[in-house]
């Protein structure tokens, strides 16, 4: 429906809504946090990181041209704060994003499915470890890439667009992580990105 | 065979950030997130802006009410109270109706209250005699029942009273 664009909704949040601006974050929130999970990997820092990106955008909404798309604004800047995030983290040391061993807010609570077979529901286990452990040997500006490529499915020139780099970087940080998760999974990652 | 290893690898991926993303801790965070900062604006009637000073208003009033001399109490609509006229308050120079003032005037203002043309004469020869007059819903409406509780009850309604 058009009424509900979030251009349109932009522009009411502009001129003071908090109720259109809320109908933003209602449809971005999960967008934003699996962004900020993708980089971070870490729960209770990505839900903090979603909370003060909606937060600075609705602050800075009158900076919003309209140039690119609002979606397309907003996951730059939600990208900029979880890289930001992540390595103020690693400086200060205040929380251990490598460390997998005891930190209960990795990864989501998964209750297993009675139905589901023990050696699949081990495979999976041990699919999600592998990734988290391949995650880890990531930067933050691979994992952004890997993430709204192949979570958000944003193409290159978005990605470019999002993150303000060239889309020949875009590629290769891609090669990179793709190759980076197969090869921890045990899979041989030849495959051109192109 | 490789390629479908790979698209298994970035599937399973895919399938872990869905994972965290619908976790019912995110959820949860999300609505506490909205409520806090961005809930529907109420109906414009339940504003601050127009609630408060009516509820500001509405204590005005009813403090002013309290507050108000007695002499001022008229202004002020106030349902009749019950009011007795013994017999020897009675005035029957007056003929119809009599304008009486109550015995407790100074809390509860003035009332009118309609007595009919008093005959002892006639009353003489009744088994029945008016002893009490009750105006219980103004001035309009007077009713009389008899010394020994005889369950006998007669009504004068006067429209415009």
């Amino acid at each position: 429906m058009a009424d509900d664009s979030d251009e349109l909704l932009v522009a009411q949040a502009k001129a003071g809504s908090k109720e259109a601006y809320g109908k933003l974050v209602d449809r971005h929130y999960e967008m934003v946090y699996g962004l900020s999970y993708g980089v971070l990997n870490h729960r209770e820092s990505s839900l903090d990181v979603t909370q003060e990106v909606f937060l600075k955008v609705f602050a800075d909404l009158e900076k919003y041209q309209g140039r690119s798309k609002f979606k397309t604004w907003l996951y730059r800047v939600a990208v900029n704060a979880a890289i930001d995030c992540r390595r103020r983290i690693r400086y200060t040391d205040s929380i251990d994003l490598t460390d997998v061993s005891d930190d209960e807010d990795r990864a989501p609570l998964v209750i297993p499915d009675p139905k589901q077979d023990p050696l699949e529901s081990a495979a999976q286990s041990e699919m999600r470890d592998g990734i988290e452990k391949a995650l880890n040997q990531l930067s933050p500006d691979q994992r952004a890439v890997l993430t709204l490529r192949e979570w958000q499915g944003f193409s290159y020139e978005e990605i470019a667009e999002a993150l303000h780099i060239e889309i020949g970087t875009v590629m290769s940080r891609l090669f990179y992580a793709r190759r980076r998760l197969a090869e921890v999974l045990g899979v041989r990652y030849k495959e051109e990105v192109l | 065979m490789k390629n479908r290893r790979i698209d298994d690898v970035l599937k399973s991926y895919r399938g872990y950030l869905d994972e965290a993303v619908h976790d019912s801790v995110v959820r949860s965070r999300k609505k506490d997130f909205l409520a806090a900062h961005f809930r529907p604006e109420p109906f414009w009637g339940f504003q601050p802006v127009f609630l408060l000073p009516a509820i500001m208003l509405a204590a005005i009033f009813f403090l002013f009410q309290s507050l108000v001399p007695p002499r001022l109490a008229y202004i002020y609509p106030q349902p009749l109270k019950n009011v007795i006229a013994s017999e020897t308050q009675s005035t029957k120079e007056h003929g119809g109706f009599v304008r009486r003032f109550s015995g407790g005037q100074s809390q509860s203002g003035i009332a009118s209250v309609a007595e009919p043309l008093r005959n002892d004469e006639f009353n003489q020869g009744l088994p029945i005699r008016v002893e009490r007059i009750n105006s219980q819903v103004g001035p309009t409406m007077v009713f009389q029942t008899n010394r020994d509780n005889i369950p006998v009850t007669i009504v004068w309604v006067f429209v415009g009273g």
